[in-house]
């Protein structure tokens, strides 16, 4: 069961390789479209958007700096499309790191956060309003609202990742008890697949 | 409603309950909403004490209260529901889910300008109908949904 | 510490389209925490929304409206730059107010 950043990106980089170029799901007869239309707008998160939003431009830590000079993947700042492009190899770390890893390294590096206090902050428990780091993560994916999935495979590491997130998903585990994630009947984003095995 | 918070909202010409209870010396601030709140209404378990509670017994269905609500939910935690009342001089809509444990979800006071139609996302427990119950005119009248829950997501 | 709260109030004609998200865990007291223990009633009771200082929704609510509340209205005879005002009160005396200003329709 991987539990190292590393796993998890690989297979988030699977998942996202195999769905980002699926078409858009089709919905013929949508008995649950009414209440989806319903709840589409005026989504609660959008609070924590805007909260990511003031976190993200935001001087703060010990270096006391925002996260502007963050690269993700389209150079430093640039956020448009920037979520659809992870996981990716980053040759400033030499690794491959998705959304929340990317943006870890960017608190510790620019900011002079401590990595373990984030880690241990970075995922609120249930009922509460959100982690920094999920407001920050969630602004971020945000700007690539509507954008396809488009995650490169061309690095030697992106393709090693990507391999292993591939074995790792189709690998039935005992944490659920149809066992593999491939078996989920229509996984709706990457996130959800990650957190089978986390 | 609660007779008390009827007669300020009149007495007043729509400036608010809790500006009128403080101005009258009759709560204590930080007191005013707890005393008012409909507590008999709200602890209510089944539709018709509900109804009691609002001194609604006896409502005729009307055909003039929309409901618009999914047919179906999709997560009980969260439904959409919006009730639009064309009736005259509409006063309070209140929204009950008859098998929640505690039925009545929300009561809306629109006197004052706003237009009868209010939006809410409410719990369910179960596959239930959705009750409106709306005050126009001192008169009291209903409209109902069914909703059914199901449980989604992934595996 | 209540946090703020998005409040979208858009004209169509002589009517404000009134949107408002809050956040807020309206906890019903029957959850039980990571730990087994029962997470104490917390919700709002209360929501007042003002057209130009003026009353024209007086809600109550129970702890069966959704956690993270959203609550839509409409007000009559309302203008472009009229104020929007909104205030909530919990079950354990905590309240927020925010205001915004109703904008044409785009």
């Amino acid at each position: 069961m991987p539990t190292t950043r590393g796993g998890i990106a690989a297979i988030l980089l699977a998942c996202l390789a195999v769905w980002g170029a699926a078409p858009a799901l089709a919905q013929s007869d949508d008995p649950l479209g009414v209440g989806r239309k319903m709840l589409a707008e005026d989504n609660p998160g959008e609070l924590w958007i805007e909260r990511g939003k003031t976190l993200f431009y935001q001087k703060r830590g010990p270096k006391n700096a925002s996260l502007e000079q963050c690269d993700f993947g389209m150079g430093p700042g640039k956020l448009e499309g920037a979520a659809a492009r992870l996981p990716r190899y980053f040759p400033d770390t030499d690794k491959v790191q998705d959304l929340e890893t990317r943006l870890l390294t960017c608190m510790v590096q620019q900011q002079g956060f401590d990595r373990a206090d984030i880690v241990k902050r970075a995922i609120s428990p249930g009922g509460s309003s959100g982690s920094d780091v999920e407001a920050l993560a969630l602004y971020i994916t945000s700007r690539s609202n509507g954008m396809t999935v488009n995650v490169s495979l061309s690095h030697q590491k992106d393709y090693d990742t990507y391999k292993a997130g591939e074995y790792l998903f189709f690998r039935r585990s005992a944490r659920r008890t149809s066992g593999a994630c491939s078996a989920t009947a229509r996984p709706t984003s990457a996130s959800a697949c990650r957190t089978w095995f986390t | 409603m609660n007779n008390l918070r009827r007669t300020f909202l009149k007495l007043t010409g729509g400036v608010g309950a809790l500006a009128a209870a403080y101005a009258a010396g009759l709560v204590a601030s930080g007191q005013a909403w707890a005393a008012t709140w409909n507590k008999a209404g709200f602890d209510a378990k089944t539709l018709a004490d509900v109804m009691k509670s609002l001194g609604a017994t006896g409502a005729t269905e009307s055909k003039d209260i929309i409901i618009t609500a999914p047919d179906i939910a999709e997560n009980g935690a969260v439904v959409p529901v919006a009730i639009t009342s064309k009736l005259p001089n509409t006063q309070q809509i209140s929204i009950v889910a008859e098998k929640n444990p505690f039925p009545l979800a929300a009561t809306f006071d629109v006197a004052g300008g706003g237009e009868g139609y209010v939006s809410a996302r409410i719990k369910m427990g179960q596959t239930s109908d959705v009750w409106a119950v709306v005050k126009a005119d001192g008169k009291y009248f209903t409209a109902r949904k069914e909703v059914k829950n199901t449980v989604g997501g992934c595996g | 510490m209540a946090e703020p709260m998005k409040i979208r109030a858009t004209l169509q004609g002589d009517v404000a389209d009134v949107r408002i998200l809050m956040l807020h865990p309206m906890e019903t007291g029957q959850r039980k925490d990571s730990k087994g223990e029962i997470v104490p009633m917390h919700f709002i009771q209360s929501v007042v929304v003002t057209h130009n200082g003026k009353t024209v929704l007086d809600t109550q609510w129970s702890q069966a409206v959704a956690r993270n509340p959203f609550l839509g209205l409409r007000i009559k005879g309302a203008k472009a730059g009229d104020k929007i005002g909104v205030t909530w009160v919990d079950n354990k005396g905590d309240k927020r107010t925010d205001e915004a200003t109703v904008t044409p329709a785009s």
